[in-house]
């Protein structure tokens, strides 16, 4: 055993481990399993025949489902059924009875001969021994100094998800969690406490100790998570130093618990439907539009392209020749989950090991997500003292979707989804099954049918983790941390021209094209010059170790648990590009199939690479249990910046004191069980800006051509030595209080964060004519404030035990100082407003008659450079370009603050949890409020012609007939201020939405030991089922009209037990 | 038990020994200042980027005045340019010139042969004139900037006097005739020689001398001019420079005797989308010609002299239903009628329709022609709608034509009429015009300075049509202000029978301007500067004319 062990450790310190040590790993793993197994063969030898049950009641008497009774110090146990009743076979006579539920206190019962034991579980009084994960280390929530917020792994696992972070939205004040959009495989921004930078906003995400990306957090199976925590304030996230200035998640996976091996197989299916259908015009409507388009550039009334009379009456005769383009392609997206876990452990090895599964579908055939994933989770007992932990993980995520260059790649397709959106219903989009277009126009469905985008990611990671507890010296351990990471990505790009047709048209102005038309002419589209194939591969290798000392003991009533780490991690970054254009042939999707001609070949690549070097300390002391104090450090080294300012300190202090602990307290308030008050205060960082800038380099780029290419050499950034950190000094207060019996429990916390030193380059103030590309300069300031409540009650009404919880979180940020050039007028002033604004014009409604036209045109002659005119949105004359007086001419001097709500200042979740016998109902309400969307310029457009018309709400347009229409004049060409950034565009985006139901069902133990389980459960759930919101256009959580749409979904799932 | 401990201490040995190669990296794709400065290869390569930023590409200000039709978002024929919105006409290239300097002072410390430290500096100079003029004839003067400025220097620069700046752009083309080669090795072909910096400080002095600058017409100024032109003229002659034989094969034919500053194009090192917006929808992509603008204006088609050099108002010879008839040939070489023979993307026997409601290439259809032409210069015919953006075709900004035409402007301003007349004759002897019995090739005999600048004018209009110099000859005459308050027309072509096109077309003239008349306000003759640029600088003060002024730009 110790041998392999070396063996394992030798290769772990070559840098080739996962290339050469990977499969040794394996058959490391595997040995292990043997151990497992040779040791429940020693247990079986051992044990004596024995029958114990009983039955398991709260203290009302009434029955517990799901406790879990293990024989101590061995693998043997079971859960209690429906009806609280347990049994145990093969117990030796003289063992003891481990009996342990959440939220109650675990009961030891020694059998003492006895083979009946009825047992009442007590509550245990709220979190008193409840463990929080924090950074490199855990502590009790009760003397927790810092502000975080923890999460049980079972409250992310309770409805589908292909990604941890859409998960988490609604169930941490203070994180706002916002959906990107409802593609499969799509993830959630998430920001912690508001905006206090413009560079990097993204919260450190730390994985089983180690620091990791987001993506590689959003691969992560939920299944597979144990808790979640976060830190929020600077006494908790100081520990993480140069970038925990945006808040850390912490994640710890599951591992083994000592119990006889437990098979868990959880599988579901999802359907989606969306959450809100973009509103589309009609044939007829579309017509009609377009008609009223004609006459207000004045097209002559007998041209032939208005819309005839006889063509509006075959389209409101056959609405189903002419449907939207979207809907002929909508299919239904399915996803199926599945998941198989085995946990288990002896004294000796504990075990957790799974893998999960995830297939879902987009709204088109062609898109799709797939996740495969493996985990082992090994701790093993080697010697008394000694401990050591394998974590193993993998993952393959595979996604697909049609490749439309002018998507660039994105996952959002949002100018495929625009295409088909407003593609004019009057286009029919097949002819006797032909494509058929206008012209050349594109065909969004052809498109998406030719060529294809497909992006591969494989992750491999390796955690080794060896503690060793100092025989001699009590409370000593000594702990080293070594993890390899490995990420390849390899993205694949095809795109081919397709092939449309143009039709003889009929009726009386050629508009109809008739089922039997004649072609006239085929022809091959294609946006981009070439047909080509375009293959990128990445590999990422991280290196990351640590080390460290831990000291915890108590002297009387003086605890003490100090800490010491030192911490390096190193990435090195590869990628490649070779790509291969004009194909003869499109059966073969290979770069092989390409032109031979060199032109039409490229091939390119990069490497970088990064280092990090930390040091990191931390002592907590309390006096019997009423007084916490807690001071931490981390020391940073990063090569980012210039090595004299390379190394960064991060300080904290905090302190508590459990009121309620007091005697003067604890005699003469009885109601209030638990009263805690927090105030911390602490430095800490953000270095995520572009590295090197401390260096006058030269990039190799561009290439001119004399006859023969010459390759070209410029610049690089402008360098600025001085180079450093951003850094928050973060202020909390926070108070914990619980009250009666602490059945109602209320946490809140109020912060103040001051960031300074922020790096940006100084554009606004540096003249042009400097003409450097400005490096970033520690400069500017942002100040945060800001306030979370979280409050919790539960409670139980005979069989049934519920609980409430709610939370809400409320941030502002403003700006302090920042770059401001000389002469700018005071209304430009972005100080003391947030860092994001929304800017634009003040409507001054539509110029709906001859009078309205008049008194505008009385003030102002210019409308955005031309003269207004009927039917136009007009804007408020507010100043001119030189004085604060208006001048009679709409320019953009007259742009002005619409909004400081363009953040989500407020996030909000309610979440109700009902249990009664073998059901369980929960339902989890999240929001975001004081929020305001401008409507992106693409779907403010106006521009129409008889291939693109217009969002539904435009039916309802200004005409001279129809003055009080909701919606301005249609056509770009006349009317660019409707199209305009402008307050007739911006709507509250506050939104209150049921994220998540789920209702579970478990079978009574009767049934479900027929088949040898220990729980059988089913499940249905339901994601964004209904939502309220004023926000009239799409989801507020949809970036554009024309982005990938959120979708809603319902889901059945089942979960056994073994 | 022991040897695990061991193990322990190693583990945390080899963490800690390790620790001083952690922060030890450095960028792996970017180059050192030692590198690029001690390498020939390195150093010509900082130069080509140069080139490659600095070079002129081909350009769209056919838009701006008479020559083409505005499209839907090209303002400046409306008045509409303002200091925050330019409609295309801002230039600013501070961060090249920051570049030039960079190298100049590179230049004498770095370990290169004195050979192509002399190459590299007059192709440094050179170009920094060439950006200073492109700024001075938009803006008047601006601030000069010779060396590398640091953070601790004086950012807050002001305007140089236009005057110093003309004296700085004429000083840098002394400096790189000096320096450059007379040509290149064919590998090379198409880098700054001295041929160019002849015809550039030839271009720059004409400018200097035209009404724009020079206001009150010193004779000096354009003596200077005539100078300098005369000199670029035989001086490139002796080069070797001529006009190419056919004018219409001109673009397709690369770097031939005519070509004097060109940038080149070339799949796939460097290409270019401009094609593409000239062609029709029919045979390009998304919007193409018309629906950007840019489809000829009747008063370009109009401008076009007969086969035998004489105007065609009251011309017996020209018949208005088939006006492409007879007509000078670079007609056939520019415009595209309705009916004409087009085989755009090596489509044999194409007919380009532009007939009312023609579908999408028509006048009427919503990506169709607005004018009821096309321009054919220039445009490829071998892409397909496709590959029409990777255009390949060389943007010449200076042909040998042009030497010969500013020649003969200075030549007229100073008195030598009779050098304007034999200049006009050769190019339209090359054109293909008939030299006719008096071998005056349709050109009045005896005009005076203003009639036969009128008749140069016009031939620019025509000879450079869409070679963007039309809107900054207008402005360099200060003749802008004559299209104010004229619209641009059109010729509508209208099927007689609907369902049949041999029965022939109606043709009408239409109005295109439909909304508004052109109008080019006086400040145009020099542009403000950026907004954003006065904001940020309290010492650099606004054109005369615009927003608050304070820079007078005839100094």
């Amino acid at each position: 055993m110790e041998d392999r062990f070396q063996f394992l450790v030798t290769s772990l310190k070559s840098d080739s481990f996962l290339n050469a040590g990977l499969m040794r790993t394996y058959f490391m793993i595997v040995a292990l399993f043997f151990a497992i197994g040779f040791n429940n063969a020693i247990y079986a030898t051992e044990l004596q025949q024995v029958a114990v049950s009983g039955t398991v009641t709260d203290q009302q008497g009434a029955p517990l489902t799901g406790v879990t009774i293990v024989v101590k110090g061995s693998t043997l146990g079971t859960l209690s059924d429906v009806s609280g009743k347990y049994s145990i076979n093969n117990v030796p006579q003289n063992a003891t009875l481990v009996f342990s539920f959440v939220g109650m206190t675990t009961q030891e019962i020694p059998l003492n001969g006895r083979v009946k034991i009825d047992v009442k579980m007590a509550e245990s009084a709220i979190g008193l021994e409840e463990v929080v994960v924090v950074g490199y280390g855990t502590q009790k929530k009760v003397s927790l100094t810092g502000a975080v917020s923890a999460i049980q792994g079972s409250e992310l696992q309770k409805t589908p998800t292909a990604n941890l972070s859409n998960a988490l939205a609604g169930l941490v004040p203070g994180m706002t969690v916002s959906q990107n959009n409802g593609r499969p495989g799509s993830t959630s921004s998430i920001n912690i406490r508001g905006v206090g930078t413009w560079n990097n906003r993204d919260p450190l995400y730390v994985i089983d100790g180690f620091v990791k990306d987001k993506e590689a957090f959003d691969a992560l199976d939920p299944n597979d998570v144990e808790s979640l925590s976060v830190l929020k304030d600077a006494a908790s996230a100081s520990v993480y130093g140069s970038r925990a200035a945006n808040g850390v998640l912490l994640i710890t996976t599951k591992k083994g618990k000592m119990q006889a091996p437990e098979i868990t197989y959880k599988g579901m299916v999802t359907m989606e439907s969306r959450v809100k259908k973009i509103d589309n015009l009609s044939a007829w409507e579309a017509a009609t539009l377009f008609n009223d388009y004609q006459r207000v550039i004045l097209t002559p009334d007998n041209s032939i392209l208005y819309f005839a009379d006889d063509e509006l009456q075959y389209y409101l005769d056959h609405p189903d020749l002419y449907g939207n383009w979207l809907e002929q392609v909508w299919n239904m997206p399915v996803t199926q989950q599945h998941n198989l876990s085995i946990d288990g452990g002896s004294e000796k090895i504990h075990y957790f090991m799974s893998a999960g599964l995830y297939d879902g579908t987009g709204f088109l055939k062609s898109i799709n997500y797939k996740k495969q994933s493996f985990r082992v989770n090994v701790e093993a007992n080697i010697t008394k003292n000694l401990t050591a932990e394998i974590r193993l993980d993998q993952n393959n995520r595979e996604s697909n979707q049609p490749n439309w260059p002018n998507d660039n790649g994105l996952f959002d397709m949002w100018n495929i989804i625009n295409g088909l959106i407003i593609r004019s219903p009057i286009n029919r989009s097949y002819i006797d099954g032909l494509p058929n277009v206008i012209g050349s126009n594109w065909h969004p469905i052809e498109a998406i049918k030719s060529g294809s985008n497909k992006i591969k990611n494989d992750d491999y990671n390796g955690i080794l983790r060896l503690t060793y507890a100092v025989p001699f010296i009590k409370g000593l351990k000594l702990n080293a941390n070594y993890n390899l990471s490995l990420n390849n990505k390899f993205a694949k790009q095809f795109y081919q021209y397709y092939t449309s047709n143009n039709f003889q048209r009929s009726g009386s102005h050629n508009h109809l094209i008739l089922d039997g038309a004649t072609l006239l002419k085929t022809q091959i589209n294609g946006v981009d010059p070439y047909e080509y194939i375009q293959e990128n591969y990445t590999r990422v290798r991280t290196v990351q170790f640590n080390t460290s000392i831990l000291y915890e003991n108590t002297f009387g009533k003086n605890y003490i648990n100090a800490l010491l780490v030192y911490e390096q991690a190193e990435s090195f970054n590869d990628a490649f590009m070779g790509r291969g254009e004009q194909f003869d042939t499109h059966y073969i999707e290979q770069i092989n199939a390409a032109s031979s001609d060199p032109a039409r070949r490229t091939a390119s690549g990069s490497a970088s690479e990064l280092g990090r070097m930390s040091y990191i300390g931390r002592l907590n002391y309390n006096y019997s249990g009423k007084y916490l104090l807690e001071g931490s450090f981390r020391y940073d080294g990063s090569i980012m910046f210039a090595p004299q300012n390379r190394w960064g300190f991060f300080p904290s202090l905090s302190a508590g004191w459990r009121i309620s602990e007091e005697s003067f307290f604890k005699d003469n308030i009885n109601f209030v069980n638990n009263l805690k008050l927090r105030l911390s205060s602490g430095l800490i960082g953000n270095d995520a800006v572009a590295a090197y800038q401390y260096l006058q380099s030269y990039n190799y780029s561009g290439v001119i051509y004399y006859g023969k290419a010459y390759k070209g050499v410029t610049l690089g950034t402008l360098p600025n030595e001085n180079i450093t950190w951003e850094k928050s000094w973060t202020n909390n207060i926070g108070i914990d209080a619980g009250f009666l019996d602490n059945n109602l429990t209320f946490s809140g916390d109020f912060f103040y964060r001051h960031t300074y030193d922020i790096l940006n380059a100084r554009v606004k103030t540096i003249p042009s004519t400097f003409g450097a590309t400005l490096p970033d300069e520690n400069y500017a300031v942002v100040d945060v404030k800001g306030l979370e409540i979280s409050v919790g009650y539960k409670n139980q009404i005979g069989d049934i035990r519920y609980i409430i919880t709610g939370n809400v979180g409320y941030a502002k940020d403003n700006v302090v100082k920042m770059d401001i050039p000389a002469n700018s007028r005071p209304y430009q002033n972005p100080i003391g407003l947030p860092l994001n604004t929304i800017w634009g014009y003040k409507s001054a409604g539509i110029l709906r008659t001859q009078e309205d036209l008049d008194n505008y045109k009385a003030k102002v002659n210019k409308l955005l450079g031309k003269i207004p005119e009927l039917g136009q949105l007009a804007f408020e004359d507010i100043r001119g370009v030189t004085g604060d007086e208006p001048d009679g001419i709409v320019d953009t001097n007259d742009q002005q603050l619409l909004s400081t709500n363009a953040d989500p200042k407020m996030n909000y979740g309610l979440n109700l949890d009902i249990t009664w016998k073998g059901f369980n109902f929960s339902m989890l309400w999240q929001g975001l409020g004081m929020w305001d969307i401008m409507m992106d310029s693409k779907s403010r457009s106006n521009t129409i012609n008889d291939n693109i018309t217009l969002y539904g709400f435009w039916r309802d347009h200004w005409t001279p007939e129809n003055p009080n229409a909701a919606m301005p004049r249609v056509g770009s060409k006349l009317d660019p201020s409707s199209s305009q950034a402008s307050d007739f565009w911006l709507q509250s985006g506050t939104f209150l939405r049921l994220k998540d139901l789920s209702i579970s069902y478990s079978l009574p133990r009767a049934i479900s030991e027929k088949i040898s389980a220990k729980n059988i459960s089913f499940l249905f759930a339901g994601t964004n089922l209904l939502t309220f919101t004023n926000y009239k256009f799409c989801d507020p959580e949809q970036r554009t009209l024309s982005s990938y749409p959120t979708m809603k979904s319902i889901t059945f799932g089942l979960t056994v037990t073994f | 038990m022991k040897r695990i401990i061991y193990i322990l201490n190693l583990l945390i040995i080899f963490a800690y020994t390790s620790c001083t190669d952690v922060l030890d990296k450095r960028s792996l794709s970017d180059l050192s200042d030692d590198e690029v400065w001690n390498d020939p290869n390195l150093a010509d390569a900082f130069m080509a980027r140069i080139a490659l930023e600095d070079s002129p590409v081909w350009e769209w200000s056919a838009k701006n005045c008479d020559e083409a039709d505005a499209g839907t978002s090209f303002g400046v024929s409306y008045g509409l340019v303002t200091s925050s919105n330019f409609q295309g006409l801002d230039y600013w290239p501070y961060d090249n010139i920051r570049s030039i300097n960079f190298l100049l002072e590179k230049l004498p410390t770095c370990s290169l042969s004195e050979a192509q430290k002399t190459s590299l500096n007059g192709q440094a100079h050179f170009w920094r004139a060439y950006v200073y003029f492109e700024m001075v004839k938009r803006f008047g003067g601006v601030p000069i900037i010779k060396s590398v400025q640091n953070f601790a220097d004086d950012l807050m620069v002001p305007r140089n006097k236009t005057s110093e700046c003309f004296d700085f752009i004429i000083d840098e083309l002394n400096q790189a005739i000096a320096q450059l080669p007379v040509n290149f090795s064919v590998d090379e072909a198409g880098e700054i020689n001295r041929a160019v910096a002849f015809a550039l400080k030839g271009r720059v002095l004409l400018y200097k001398a035209s009404p724009q600058f020079n206001p009150s017409g010193s004779v000096s100024l354009w003596t200077d001019a005539y100078d300098a032109n005369k000199t670029a003229y035989n001086t490139l002659t002796s080069y070797g420079y001529a006009l190419y034989k056919n004018y219409g094969d001109f673009w397709f034919n690369e770097m031939n005797e005519e070509v004097v500053f060109v940038t080149r194009f070339n799949d796939p090192e460097r290409t270019t989308s401009a094609i593409k917006t000239r062609r029709p929808n029919s045979e390009s992509t998304g919007g193409a010609c018309a629906a950007g603008g840019g489809a000829p204006a009747q008063i370009l088609v109009d401008a076009y002299p007969m086969i035998d050099g004489t105007p065609i108002a009251g011309n017996p010879q020209y018949n208005p239903k088939k006006y492409w008839e007879n007509r000078d040939p670079r007609f056939d070489a520019t415009i595209v009628y309705n009916g004409k023979l087009w085989e755009l993307s090596g489509k044999i026997g194409r007919i380009q329709w532009t007939y009312y409601g023609y579908s999408p290439d028509g006048v009427g259809s919503p990506f169709g022609t607005t004018t009821g032409y096309y321009p054919c210069k220039a445009v490829e015919l071998a892409p397909t709608n496709a590959t029409a953006t990777k255009g390949t075709v060389d943007w010449v900004e200076i042909r040998f034509a042009e030497v010969m035409m500013n020649y003969a402007e200075a030549a007229n301003e100073t008195g030598h009429t009779d050098v304007a007349y034999d200049i006009l004759k050769e190019i339209r002897k090359r054109a293909g015009i008939i030299p006719g019995v008096d071998n005056m090739y349709g050109l009045t005999a005896g005009q005076d300075k203003t009639a036969m600048r009128e008749t140069l004018m016009n031939e620019r209009f025509i000879e450079f049509a869409y070679e963007g110099k039309r809107f900054w000859d207008l402005r360099r005459l200060r003749w802008l202000n004559r299209l104010t308050g004229t619209r641009r027309h059109g010729l509508k072509s209208t099927l007689i029978d609907p369902n049949d096109i041999s029965k022939g077309f109606t043709l009408t003239d239409f109005i295109v301007d439909t909304k508004q008349a052109m109008s080019f306000p006086d400040n145009y003759y020099f542009l403000p500067i950026n907004k954003t640029e006065v904001e940020k600088n309290p010492n650099l003060k606004q054109t005369d004319g615009w927003d608050e002024g304070g820079f007078d730009p005839l100094q």
